[in-house]
């Protein structure tokens, strides 16, 4: 009997570890999943040198990367230089939503550090961000050329992550 | 009866005791303080929960709070971006209570569909949305 | 470059303590190689490391290198030099380091005091969890990661509810707790290893323990007094799952400090106590876990990466189940001749540590309700409500302290004589009258809460107090001497109980509206709006209000300010607090509804004091408690 007793606990955080790996897992799927394999959501925001009002058709170059960056979040400056970088791949091209920000400090930054957009959408209340069900900055969504969203990358860009998770829906 | 027999089973009599009262209060505090979580979609729809203590959440919308000068009494529109909820609160909002920022309510429906607030909660980060919304709006879009 | 110095010294401190973390390895499969003695200049080495890691980091801070994404992340040029030193701890990275660093400390401190390490393979348990966490930190939160080529000009600020004095020592402290019972942790299990759990082990196990819970202990009372002051709501704990988190490991301890007791006089509860030294550290490790991970939210949460929780799950799989795989299989089947019975100490202590755990437990899994529960109904989402843990703690606080009483009069084995606790029955009960009719005389009206908190305060304070009286005078100084800790941390709960219930009853909240000049008048205090100001600072700019507030006795004036972090883009409010020994006047601003006329909380806080009082008591207590039990067996 106090054999069985004395295994008890055991069973019981191997039940608990069990599970608790499973919380963790669906968590992650669910932040993944949310909008993989659909359309782009329609907007209609200005750009950041307000030359323009931008809607979802100004999008036009398909495949594309779409980068959520401000001049308050660190971690975007750590992915500058690779998106500088991809600026010059010719098979992909790069937009920029500039999220929850100040409009002069964003192109002060820019005019500093180089642009690697194409161009910029200006969503400094987050609307389109929201569509887009983004956490923070920076996130990179990966649209393929049929025109839906193949990947959510939350963090920064970087070669390694470029590799694993992009590479595969471009050539 | 044998000691060391006598002293294990009134060990293992306290230990049921104390595991099923533990069990009793866990059991009677959980199915009277659970605060379900709704959204504004889910609310519309419902009518059988008025008058339950629960909570809803959604982005505070833009232009709607509507605050009295006289009065600690305030009013604004929450939204899953389907449907809006009118909340009414009387009390001072927390600090990073903010237009398009999230937020958390509790309180109960009210007869004219109304929410009736007894708390507002908003968190300190600027870019945090209630995970609870999060979910909800990643459900809609499913 | 000295950023990456500081790096190598992590990655040496990671190599080495896996080094001698197989030293038991080695000597299972060869028993003539006992490598013991290699570990403690092991541990001197990973403690010089860590320390010469964390120092860097700390001057990183100081001299605003923003080019190390951690500062540039929670620093910021404006910052006072003292926040800019304990934002070295601020966010997730920082506080790991902290974390292992006072780990690294406890391990040195546990070579230093222990006489005999020829045999001990303790010292290697605590390499090895040392080593999984620097592991941890070097592959998902390295804190010395650079921000090149493109270096910031300024960083984004340290949070503001983080710039505050009771910030900078709280998490050192709390974590001086978490990582202490790491060190019970690992003499049980080595322990069981090598077969010794015996009453020695209880006895060189139980000081430690003590240490460990009056860190735990002040940690956590800190951080509530804080919580009272810097969130501006008035309240001292919120149930949330970070403070859970720090409660339930506390609780796990306590019941350890006391059924060590028993396994070191009697040699009874040894499996048990060894389990609960399991439960302890591994309770510290979920709530960790928990926190760390995301999967539950609260106001204290670090960055949420579900990557680093991974990690973290796999750290908390290998001790907890791995410890618990080596007691199922290696635990002692010794159990003494002597039986007990219902009227004895050991009883006593047998039913204080079921109350405890099973309190412990049902908190637990109040935490992780929600998780439960959106699993079974597909992603339905509730949150469990403060009056869930009231409605538990109540009658478990009760049972405890009632026990606490009737126990200090029981004796080994069995109990003789009771009359003592006829006569403890019939001064509390006078005593007790008496506090009652001064309450009502001051307070004008009586609950349900000020009732209780007073029987179980006067029961607690009489007891402790009598139970010296019962041996002849002779042994009084003898008494004194073993006593002393143990009866401070117990009358400490009388006054925390006490706090607990007033502060429930005779408190008053009101959130009115005021223009300039006009007056509130809450319970015979008169509040005042008597000015508000804009006020620039280097790292916030504020309005700030003053109030002068007069009742019979006395007028003082309150400030109060609401400020605005631009590098962060953060409001906060700062609570206008005038504390006194019976009552705390707390004003917080709310917001402008017009020129001059804003929106005020006010509240008057009844012996919330004695709250944290009674809790620095329990620390007082129970460090004096632990100094003597190392005196004791080191003698």
């Amino acid at each position: 009997m106090n054999n069985i007793v004395t295994k008890l606990p055991l069973v019981v955080f191997v039940i608990l570890v069990a599970s608790l790996f499973i919380f963790l897992k669906n968590d992650n799927q669910e932040l993944n999943s949310v909008l993989i394999d659909k359309q782009f959501p329609d907007f209609n925001l200005s750009s950041l040198d307000k030359s323009k009002v931008l809607s979802k058709n100004d999008l036009e170059d398909l495949p594309f990367i779409i980068n959520v960056w401000a001049t308050w979040c660190i971690t975007c400056r750590v992915e500058h230089p690779f998106l500088m970088q991809l600026k010059n791949n010719p098979d992909i091209t790069v937009y920029g939503i500039n999220y929850k920000d100040d409009r002069r400090e964003a192109l002060n930054l820019l005019d500093r550090t180089g642009n690697p957009f194409k161009f910029s959408i200006f969503d400094p209340e987050g609307r389109l961000a929201i569509d887009l069900g983004v956490y923070g900055a920076p996130e990179t969504f990966l649209i393929g050329k049929d025109g839906l969203i193949k990947v959510r990358h939350t963090g920064a860009l970087t070669p390694e992550v470029w590799e694993e998770k992009f590479t595969k829906y471009i050539d | 009866m044998h000691p060391l027999r006598k002293q294990r089973l009134i060990t293992f009599l306290v230990i049921f005791f104390a595991i099923s009262i533990a069990i009793l209060l866990v059991v009677r505090g959980l199915s009277s303080n659970l605060n379900l979580f709704y959204t504004p979609t889910e609310l519309k729809n419902s009518s059988e929960i008025k008058g339950i203590n629960i909570r809803a959440g959604g982005m505070v919308l833009k232009d709607s709070v509507v605050k009295s000068k006289t009065s600690l009494e305030v009013q604004f529109q929450i939204t899953d971006y389907e449907n809006n909820l009118l909340v009414k609160y009387s009390g001072v909002l927390p600090d990073l209570f903010s237009e398009d920022a999230g937020v958390v309510v509790q309180g109960n429906l009210a007869k004219d569909g109304s929410f009736q607030a007894t708390e507002v909660l908003a968190k300190h980060d600027e870019n945090y949305m209630p995970p609870e919304v999060a979910n909800a709006l990643k459900k809609d879009d499913s | 470059m000295i950023v990456e110095v500081g790096f190598l010294f992590l990655i040496s401190a990671m190599v080495i303590s896996f080094m001698g973390s197989l030293v038991p390895l080695v000597w299972s499969f060869n028993k003539e190689t006992n490598l013991t003695s290699l570990i403690s200049p092991i541990i001197v080495l990973v403690f010089l490391f860590t320390l010469s890691s964390l120092s860097i980091l700390i001057y990183s801070f100081s001299i605003d290198d923003f080019s190390v994404k951690y500062v540039a992340q929670n620093s910021n040029i404006n910052l006072p030099i003292y926040y800019k030193l304990s934002a070295t701890w601020g966010a997730h990275e920082g506080s790991l380091l902290l974390w292992i660093f006072l780990l690294c400390s406890w391990s040195l401190f546990y070579i230093l005091k222990e006489k005999d390490l020829s045999k001990d393979i303790t010292g290697s348990i605590l390499l090895q969890i040392i080593f999984f966490f620097i592991a941890f930190t070097v592959f998902t939160s390295n804190p010395f990661e650079r921000l090149l080529p493109v270096v910031p000009q300024n960083g984004v600020d340290l949070n503001p509810l983080l710039q505050d004095f009771a910030f900078t020592i709280h998490p050192p402290i709390l974590y001086l707790g978490y990582a202490g019972l790491a060190i019970p942790f690992a003499m049980s299990v080595s322990s069981l290893l090598q077969n010794s759990v015996n009453q020695d082990w209880a006895r060189r196990t139980r000081p430690w323990v003590l240490m460990a819970t009056g860190f735990l202990t002040l940690g956590i009372t800190i951080g509530s007094w804080w919580a009272y002051y810097e969130l501006g709501w008035g309240g001292w704990w919120f149930w949330d799952p970070v403070e859970n988190a720090a409660f339930v490991p506390w609780l796990m301890a306590v019941a350890l400090i006391h059924s060590l007791i028993v396994s070191e006089k009697r040699g009874h509860f040894k499996n048990w106590s060894v389990l609960l030294s399991i439960l302890a550290f591994s309770m510290s490790l979920l709530g960790t876990f928990l926190v760390r991970s995301g999967i539950l939210t609260s106001v204290h949460a670090f960055a949420l990466d579900p990557e680093r929780g991974v990690f973290l799950l796999g750290i908390f799989t290998y001790f907890v189940i791995g410890s618990l795989i080596i007691f199922s299989f290696k635990n002692t089947n010794k159990i003494p001749e002597t039986g007990y019975t219902t009227t004895s100490k050991e009883f006593g202590f047998l039913l204080n540590n079921i109350f405890l755990v099973i309190l412990g437990i049902a908190i637990m899994f109040g935490t992780l309700f929600p998780l439960i529960y959106e699993a079974i109904f597909d992603g339905k989402q509730i949150s469990v409500g403060r009056p869930y843990y009231d409605t538990l703690i109540i009658p478990f606080a009760i049972g405890l302290a009632f026990l606490q009483v009737v126990a200090l009069f029981f004796s080994w084995g069995k109990t003789e004589n009771l009359s003592i606790l006829k006569a403890l029955a019939i001064y509390s009960f006078l005593f007790f009258i008496v506090l009652v009719s001064i309450s009502y005389l001051v307070f004008e009206e009586l609950y349900f809460s000020s009732i209780l908190s007073l029987v179980l305060f006067t029961i607690i304070l009489l007891g402790n107090l009598l139970s010296f009286k019962q041996k002849e005078r002779s042994k009084y100084l003898a008494q004194i001497y073993t006593k002393t800790g143990s009866t401070l941390a117990h009358i400490g709960t009388a006054f925390f109980v006490l706090g607990v219930g007033f502060v429930s009853s005779y408190s008053f909240e009101r959130e009115i509206i005021l223009s300039k000049g006009q007056v509130y008048e809450l319970a015979g205090n008169n509040f005042k709006f008597e000015r508000i100001i804009k006020e620039s600072q280097p790292n916030y700019s504020a309005d700030k209000a003053t109030f002068i507030v007069e009742n019979e006795n006395n007028s003082f004036t309150l400030n109060t300010e609401k400020r605005f972090y631009p590098s962060s883009n953060q409001v906060m409010s700062e609570a206008g607090i005038r504390p006194t020994l019976i009552k705390d006047y707390y004003v917080t601003l709310g917001e402008e509804l017009d020129t001059d006329i804003w929106s005020f909380r006010i509240q008057i806080k009844t012996l919330v004091r004695w709250i944290w009082f009674g809790a620095l008591l329990v620390t007082i207590g129970t460090f004096i408690s632990s100094r003597r039990n190392f005196r004791n067996r080191d003698e």
